[in-house]
């Protein structure tokens, strides 16, 4: 069994049955591993709120389709009916200045797959796809591989045991 | 879709995009010629007069222009931005003068 | 680099291919990769989460989601996602998925107290078997009971009301879409006589107005409000009014923003009514052709444990839903004290704002379209609020026609398509039929060639019910299936752990990650999830859509649906029915309830020969016949005729969705209207044909407080939602890394002065703190939400911060859903 959400008794190994240790499995806890393991009615501290990433690195995509994250903060940026603050260094005419990234070209094409002259209406809110990060650190890992370490490495077919 | 917010604009690029595009039957083959003939773009599958055009370019300004490109010839009723990929050029050269 | 060019660029036209409805020739593909290893197959599914229903392109290789994007030809979202929609490829993968069962135990048997060891599928349906069979031997079938989702697939959420209520003879059975759709739907019947939206998302391209009733839709619906944004900035005509009772995201692109005190939306609603009439706009002819009023009823309690004082002093909880023959002129009368002074004054919104937003409505040439979601439908008044806005619609007939709307917006993939059309509540049958009704009993008797007689006829107990149920012991067997409610429901820490626990019952839990509610059951099954299995939904507009098994489910995890069919081998009628419906049907003697309901000769008819040979299908597999199909068929045939009507099973995996009713081939758009819906006929203009008269129902309700309202000591109001990173209670979300890292812990977001008083700023430690009990957090004051002095908002996405020990389990009482936006709280220093 996997450690991470099993937490075997090892302070009490006698009252694990034998027959059971034969079968090469311990008794555990489950317990959901974002809440520390305490009673469903106890409430454990808080920890600090994470800060914001805002190292202005970029971060590898898992495949081309994702929106990449924001390494800066966004903090108190205007999006309203009359000014998108994020247009102001990501759109086109801003990026010489801005030195930002130009927001990609399939943001200029509307519902009806016609290419406007500027950012289609519905790509207004840039934070519907494009989040921040903070330092936080997940607590379960991910086993998602991409394609590129599926094409390199041998494959293991899908068996996730 | 896609975008693209990663890029650089000082390091080399290879944009990668692909395309729908919509053709009157009767003047199918010379859309195909003609597409065909413009550098950076590949023809790679056709069925009931729709074609499955790639378009590759060292920037978005490059891929749009062939874009306009293909919308404007006689025959073509559409052409759909449907993938666009932007990736960085470790190892090459320093930047080369930019046509945008 | 050539390799990784080749890729892109394979993938490039894999996705262009898809986009088209193309096939790529292999040796087209082959002519420009690296090798074949690097082909992709891309297969298209609905969204996992929420009930807009966009459509992805799913990547597969080697048993592995690799990618995923928007799906350019699907109309719902047209090529886009949302952050969440594109990080599904990962959802799936979060290292601690189930993967064998798990049961509590001690000296190698179950044992309530025990600690979990993994059995096999036989250990664990031998004892589930044991323990269902001792309880309904010992008390019957109402001490059995399961609590379903709006996520289940169509044919998993109609498999387990077939064994649910035909098997074990209860209506035990409700779905998690209790807590989040129930006031919309009782509302919809009440009104038109059948539930689903009349409009669909193509009022979003029509209307001139939009109106937000305390939805946020910038963070909960973000790809419908792609479509909002669209409209609004590209006609400079359209006006956004956004309603709620803090501010969020959707105040961005709101041109009248409204923030209301927490419940006083009710007289919003009434003033607009009144609005509409004192200023002779209402639309005569249509409310003379269409519509009846109806008087409600008034102070019908709020829905708590009936010895609960607001219960005791509540001149008639007890026919809460009752209401009487009523007039136009008595309702403008009775709506005639919701003056705008009235509405400002009890509202706190300015007069003007109030004007221009009954205008919205009043003023014959703007199209308008009402959206709302839990501000409406978590309300201790939510059957109220969806009639009022009914109300206003139907005076001024803008209803039933592009872009003249009023829109309930579904929180779960399946909410309209699983829970309600399927008939997953403990009311309900399919096609909109009810448990109560002998003669919708019967028709599904027939259909599920079944003896006369068998169905129950009580209602069964609802979520909250539920709840109070297993808590006090008179439900003893309980299973739940796609849903986490020890973090869902209100009160829990009160009302729904201590059922869990209570030494005389039995909980199972299907679930595909170790969730608190898992870890507070005796048996937890391991579920397989979204594409690992073959599935269908349907949408917030009616729309029905499927996928196919893309991948394996890991290790012994499988489908809900596997498990529901798996579990029913192992009773026979003759330990489940009741011996004179027995001896009446004695062709019924000694089979098995897999048997009887689900090889009777519809639901096994179609042989595997029939799946399609590109995808897997494990549980046709399993069971020896393609049994989704046989399952929706069954299903489908009772809708077929009667406005419901669904296309062959076959069609679902070939289009993007069809809307229902989809007849002769072609989806419905508008209901009700000539012209635009197929059974209203020609010369009848509109018609609601659920009501036998043809017309819809206008009721005159007053405003009534909440159930429970700040005072001295619990001094501010507490909201509870959702945010755009996390979908509910995060089991999947919180699993994506990058979608953690953007919103890693559910903060107490609050207005900076309100934090000042406390001696509080962003950051501190704080406990939020209730009647009911506490949860720890930290001060936000400066994020996307700003509620305004006097309120305070904390999502619900946490499981490390479970805000649902604090919340009330006041419910609608016609409804019976929870208020999980109002309550009282005291926030002080931890």
């Amino acid at each position: 069994m996997r450690s991470y959400m099993l937490v075997a008794l090892a302070a009490l190994p006698c009252l694990v049955p034998a027959l059971l240790s034969a079968q090469g499995t311990g008794p555990a806890r489950v317990d959901s591993p974002f809440r520390p393991p305490v009673q469903f009615t106890d409430e454990a501290p808080a920890p600090q709120i994470p800060a914001d990433v805002t190292n202005d690195r970029r971060v590898a995509r898992n495949y081309p389709d994702q929106p990449p994250v924001i390494p800066h903060n966004i903090r108190d940026y205007q999006v309203s009916l009359n000014n998108n603050q994020c247009l102001t260094c990501h759109s086109r005419k801003y990026v010489e200045g801005s030195q930002a990234p130009m927001i990609s070209i399939t943001h200029y094409i509307d519902r009806d797959g016609q290419t406007l002259g500027a950012v289609a209406p519905r790509r207004y809110f840039c934070t519907q796809c494009h989040v921040p990060q903070t330092t936080a650190q997940p607590l379960v890992p991910n086993t998602f591989q991409d394609v590129d370490s599926l094409i390199t490495r041998p494959s293991d077919g899908g068996d996730r045991k | 879709m896609p975008d693209d917010l990663t890029f650089v604009p000082k390091a080399a690029e290879l944009h990668t995009a692909s395309l729908l595009v919509h053709v009157n039957p009767d003047k199918r083959d010379a859309v195909h010629g003609l597409i065909s003939a413009m550098p950076g773009a590949e023809i790679h599958a056709e069925q009931g007069g729709k074609l499955v055009v790639t378009v590759e370019g060292p920037n978005e300004g490059w891929i749009a222009d062939r874009m306009t490109a293909m919308h404007l010839l006689d025959g073509v009723l559409s052409a759909v931005l449907v993938f666009h990929h932007v990736e960085t050029l470790d190892a090459a050269p320093p930047a080369a003068p930019r046509d945008i | 680099m050539l390799d990784r060019r080749d890729f892109i660029k394979a993938q490039a036209v894999a996705t262009a291919a898809a986009a088209g409805g193309i096939s790529v020739p292999a040796f087209a593909q082959s002519s420009m990769v690296a090798g074949e290893d690097a082909q992709l197959k891309w297969s298209k599914a609905p969204c996992r989460f929420c009930g807009t229903g966009c459509g992805v392109m799913v990547a597969t290789k080697d048993n592995r989601v690799v990618a995923t994007h928007g799906d350019m030809q699907a109309e719902v979202n047209r090529g886009l996602n949302c952050v969440k929609g594109y990080f599904l490829s990962k959802i799936m993968y979060g290292q601690d998925r189930l993967t064998q069962p798990l049961m509590r135990m001690r000296d190698g048997k179950y044992h309530k107290e025990g600690e979990f060891y993994p059995v096999s599928w036989d250990q664990a349906f031998d004892e589930m078997a044991r323990q269902w069979k001792r309880i309904l031997k010992e008390k019957g079938p109402d001490a059995v009971g399961m609590f379903g989702s709006g996520q289940w697939t169509i044919w998993e959420g109609y498999a387990a009301s077939k064994l649910m209520r035909a098997g074990f003879r209860t209506n035990n059975l409700d779905p998690n879409a209790r807590h989040c759709m129930a006031s919309a739907a009782v509302s919809f019947i009440r009104t038109f006589g059948m539930d689903e939206p009349m409009g669909c998302y193509d009022d979003f391209e029509h209307a001139d107005a939009f109106v937000l009733w305390g939805s946020n839709m910038a963070e909960m619906h973000p790809i419908l409000w792609t479509r909002v944004t669209d409209r609004r900035l590209a006609h400079k005509h359209v006006k956004v009014a956004v309603l709620s009772t803090f501010e969020h995201r959707s105040y961005e692109l709101a041109d009248i923003p409204m923030t209301f005190h927490p419940g006083t939306d009710l007289v919003i609603l009434n003033f607009i009514a009144n609005h509409i009439i004192q200023t002779g706009r209402v639309n005569r002819e249509f409310v003379e052709k269409h519509c009846n009023f109806r008087m409600g009823q008034k102070d019908i309690g709020y829905g708590l444990r009936p010895e609960h004082v607001l219960e005791v002093r509540a001149a008639n909880a007890k026919e809460a839903a009752a209401s009487t023959p009523s007039s136009f002129e008595e309702f403008a009368r009775f709506v005639s004290d919701y003056t705008v002074e009235k509405a400002s004054e009890v509202s706190g919104v300015p007069k003007e704002r109030l004007l221009a937003l009954a205008e919205l409505y009043a003023d014959p040439k703007t199209k308008v379209m009402s959206l709302w979601t839990m501000g409406f439908n978590q309300h201790v008044r939510g059957v109220w609020a969806n009639h009022m806005v009914y109300n206003i619609h139907l005076l001024t007939g803008k209803i039933s026609e592009p872009g003249n709307s009023p829109f309930s917006l579904t929180g779960q993939p399946s909410a309209c398509g699983t829970a309600r059309e399927v008939g997953t509540f403990a009311h309900r049958l399919p096609a909109d039929m009810q448990v109560a009704n002998p003669e919708h009993r019967k028709y599904v008797e027939k259909g599920w060639k079944l003896p006369p007689g068998l169905l129950p006829s009580k209602i069964g107990y609802h979520a909250v019910l539920m709840d109070r149920m297993l808590k006090d012991g008179k439900l003893n067997a309980f299973w739940i299936m796609v849903n986490n409610n020890l973090q869902a429901a209100p009160n829990s820490d009160n009302e729904t752990y201590q059922g869990y626990r209570n030494p005389n019952n039995f909980i199972v839990v299907s679930d595909a990650y170790p969730t608190v509610t898992a870890s507070a059951a005796d048996l937890i099954l391991p579920a397989a999830m979204w594409v690992e299995k073959e599935g269908a939904y349907g949408n917030a507009e009616r729309r029905t859509h499927f996928w196919h098994q893309l991948v394996t489910a890991p290790g012994e995890a499988r489908s809900d649906l596997w498990q529901l069919m798996e579990f029913s081998k192992r009773f026979t009628t003759d330990e489940v029915w009741p011996k004179e419906t027995l001896d009446a049907n004695p062709d019924y003697r000694g089979k098995t309830l897999f048997d009887v309901l689900f090889k009777n000769g519809n639901v096994d008819r179609y042989p595997l020969s029939e799946i399609n040979p590109d995808y897997e299908n494990r549980e046709a597999k399993a069971f020896g016949f393609y049994v989704q199909k046989g399952l929706f068929e069954e299903y489908a045939e009772f809708g077929r005729g009667h406005g419901h009507d669904l296309a062959p099973f076959d069609t679902y995996h070939q289009v993007r969705g069809l809307r229902w009713p989809v007849v002769e081939g072609k989806e419905t758009l508008w209901r009700y209207r000539e012209g635009l819906d197929p059974y209203v006929k020609a010369g009848e203009g509109v018609k609601f044909y659920g009501n036998p008269d043809g017309k819809a129902v206008l009721f005159a309700f007053p405003y009534e407080p909440p159930a429970e309202s700040p005072d001295k000591e619990f001094d501010l109001w507490l909201v509870t939602g959702r945010v755009l990173e996390h979908w509910h209670s995060g089991s999947m979300t919180m699993r994506v890394p990058e979608l953690y890292k953007a919103m890693p812990m559910a903060l107490c977001f609050m207005h900076p002065d309100d934090a000042k008083a406390r001696g509080l700023r962003r950051g501190s430690e704080v406990k939020v703190v209730s009647r009911r009990g506490e949860m720890i957090t930290r001060v936000e004051t400066r994020g996307r939400n700003k509620p305004p002095r006097g309120v305070v908002f904390v999502p619900w996405f946490d499981s490390a911060r479970l805000i649902n020990k604090v919340t009330l389990d006041a419910t609608d009482p016609i409804s019976k859903q929870t208020d999980f936006k109002k309550c009282a709280v005291k926030i002080v220093a931890a």
